[in-house]
C-alpha cells in the first residue's frame, strides 16, 4: 500500500474536516461520524496517564541544581560562545600580525639588497664598499700594486697615465709600490678600475687571467729572465700550468739521468737543477737529450 | 485552542527555568509532558513504559542546550522526536530481550476491578490496534502524533522530520483508509476475508 498515491480516489475529506477530526471536535458531519468515532477510540485507548515514577538516573540529574555547577546550563553555552569568539579574534589578530611582520621583513631585505647592489641609495644604511676579490688558495697576491686611476672623459687632455715601476715578486717591495690613488677624482660609490702595471701585462694578459692568480709564478720566472714570460707556443696558460708538473718531475728526471750519466753525483744535480731553472725554456730539450750542460 | 495556549505558557515558563538549570524547571516539564509521552509510548507498543519515558526525559534534559532559543512548540516536537527514536530502539532491543516472569506472589500483577469492563477495554484496545495496524508505518506515525501525542501539524512535521505537505497528505490518506475500513461490515464474511488479506500487519516498531 503506497503512502502517497493509490488512495486518492475517494476524496471527501477536506483539510478543514481532517483538522477537525484530528482535533477531536465534537461537531462533525454524519458522513465523518465513523472516522471521528475511530479517532476517539484511539484517543481513548491511549489516554494521557499519570507521570511514571522518576527513575534513579533521571532523579539524580534533576535533583542536581545545575545553577551551582559552572559547567552546565546556559552559562556553559555562553562561556563556550565567548571562548569561541575570543579564539577566533586571537587567531585573526595573530594572522594579521604575522603577515605584517613577514611583509616588513621581505621589504627590508629587498631594500637592503637593492642598496647593496647600488640600485637605490638608502640614507640610513652604510655606504657600499668596493668589491673585494678573494684570490683564495695559497697563491700570494701581489696585484695590490695596481694603480687606481681616474677615468678621464677626454683622454687627449690627460698627459698620460703614470704607472708605478715594474713589479717585483717580493711582497715587501710590492707593498712599497702600492697603488696610488688620486684623491678626490673618483666619484663616491664608483668602482675603482684596476690597472695592472706594465711589465706584468704581458704575462697576465696572455692567459686572460685578469686577477693575476699566477702572477707570482710569472714574476718568479721574470726575476731571472723577463723575456721568459713570452709565450713560446702561444698559450700562456699552458706554460703556467705545465711548470709545476715540470718542477715536480724534475727529481724523477734527475734520478733517471743520474743512473745514466751522473750516478751518485748529488752536488752536480743541485747545480744542474739551478741551471735548469734559469734556462727553463730549454728544459724539455735538455731532459730529452740528457745533456745538462 | 485555549487549552493548548495555557499548556504552552506553562511549558514555556518551565523551559526558561530548566535552561537556567533549575530543578523546578525540569520537574515542571516532566509533570506537564510525561503523561502524553507515556501514552505515545504505549501506542507504539512499548511494554516497559516507565523506563522508556525516563530515558526519553533524561536524554532531553541532558541535551537541553542553553544557546538555543526554546519555546513550547519547539521543545514538544523535539521531545516527541526523541520519544519516536527511543521507542524504536526499544523495539529493536526487544527482539534480543529474553522475557522473564517473576513467579513470586508479591510480584504478580494485582488484577481487580470489574471483569466486564476489563474485557471491554481489552476488546476496544484490540480493535484500535487492528485499525492502526491497517495503516502504513508513516500513516500510523502521523496519526499517533496527532491524536495521542496531541501535536499540531507543524509540530508533527518537525518531530518526524518531514515536510508539512507530506504530513498533511499522510494524515489525509490515513483517515480515508480508516473510513473505508470502518464502512466494511464485520459480519460480512467475504469483506472480512478481504480485509484480513489486505491487512498485512507491519511489525510495530
Amino acid at each position: 500500500m503506497s503512502d502517497y498515491g493509490s488512495e486518492m480516489s475517494d476524496h471527501d475529506l477536506t483539510d478543514a474536516v481532517v483538522e477537525r477530526l484530528l482535533a477531536g471536535a465534537p461537531s462533525v458531519a454524519p458522513a465523518e461520524r465513523d472516522v471521528a468515532d475511530a479517532l476517539a477510540a484511539v484517543r481513548a485507548a491511549y489516554p494521557p496517564q499519570d507521570p511514571p515514577p522518576v527513575g534513579p538516573a533521571l532523579a539524580d540529574f534533576v535533583a542536581v541544581d545545575l545553577r551551582a555547577v559552572p559547567a552546565g546550563g546556559s552559562r556553559r553555552g555562553a562561556a563556550d560562545w565567548y571562548h569561541r569568539k575570543v579564539a577566533a579574534a586571537t587567531a585573526f589578530a595573530g594572522t594579521v600580525a604575522g603577515k605584517f611582520a613577514l611583509g616588513m621583513t621581505v621589504a627590508f631585505a629587498a631594500a637592503g639588497g637593492a642598496h647593496a647592489a647600488g640600485v637605490i641609495d638608502v640614507p640610513l644604511l652604510p655606504e657600499r664598499r668596493a668589491a673585494l676579490v678573494d684570490d683564495g688558495g695559497d697563491i700570494q697576491v701581489t696585484s695590490t700594486s695596481a694603480a687606481v686611476t681616474t677615468t678621464p672623459t677626454n683622454f687627449d687632455d690627460v698627459p698620460g697615465p703614470t704607472f708605478p715601476s715594474p713589479l717585483v715578486p717580493n711582497a715587501d717591495t710590492a707593498d712599497e709600490q702600492a697603488s696610488t690613488t688620486t684623491p678626490g677624482t673618483r666619484p663616491p660609490g664608483a668602482v675603482a678600475p684596476l690597472v695592472t702595471a706594465p711589465g706584468t701585462d704581458e704575462c697576465d694578459d696572455e692567459d686572460g687571467d685578469a686577477f693575476g692568480t699566477d702572477r707570482g709564478r710569472d714574476d718568479a720566472s721574470a726575476e731571472h729572465d723577463p723575456a721568459s714570460c713570452e709565450d713560446e707556443d702561444g698559450e700562456g696558460a699552458d706554460d703556467d700550468a705545465s711548470e709545476p708538473l715540470d718542477d715536480a718531475s724534475e727529481p724523477m728526471d734527475d734520478t733517471s739521468e743520474d743512473e745514466d750519466d751522473h750516478a751518485g753525483d748529488d752536488q752536480d744535480d743541485t747545480d744542474e737543477r739551478e741551471a735548469g731553472r734559469r734556462t727553463s725554456g730549454d728544459r724539455n730539450d735538455d731532459a730529452d737529450s740528457g745533456d745538462w750542460d | 485552542m485555549a487549552r493548548h495556549d495555557q499548556l504552552d505558557d506553562e511549558i514555556g515558563r518551565h523551559l526558561t527555568s530548566a535552561v537556567l538549570g533549575r530543578q523546578a524547571g525540569f520537574t515542571g516539564l516532566y509533570r506537564c509532558l510525561a503523561p502524553r509521552v507515556a501514552g505515545y509510548a504505549r501506542s507504539r507498543g512499548v511494554d516497559d513504559v516507565d523506563d522508556v519515558v525516563n530515558e526519553i526525559f533524561l536524554a532531553a534534559f541532558s541535551s537541553l542546550d542553553g544557546s538555543v532559543s526554546w519555546d513550547a512548540t519547539r521543545f514538544r516536537s523535539w521531545l516527541f522526536s526523541i520519544a519516536w527514536n527511543k521507542t524504536a530502539d526499544w523495539h529493536r532491543h526487544a527482539g534480543r530481550r529474553v522475557d522473564t516472569v517473576d513467579a513470586r506472589p508479591e510480584a504478580l500483577p494485582i488484577t481487580g476491578g470489574h471483569v466486564e469492563d476489563d474485557a471491554l477495554d481489552r476488546l476496544a484496545g484490540d480493535r484500535v490496534g487492528e485499525l492502526l495496524d491497517r495503516l502504513t508505518d508513516d500513516q500510523r506515525d502521523v496519526i499517533t502524533m496527532r491524536v495521542v501525542a496531541d501535536l499540531s501539524l507543524e509540530e508533527t512535521a518537525a518531530a518526524l522530520d518531514k515536510p508539512i505537505g507530506a504530513v498533511k497528505s499522510l494524515q489525509h490518506r490515513a483517515l480515508n483508509a480508516l473510513r473505508r475500513d470502518l464502512d466494511v461490515e464485520p459480519d460480512d464474511p467475504s469483506e472480512g476475508a478481504d480485509l484480513q488479506d489486505e491487512a498485512v500487519s507491519p511489525v510495530r516498531r
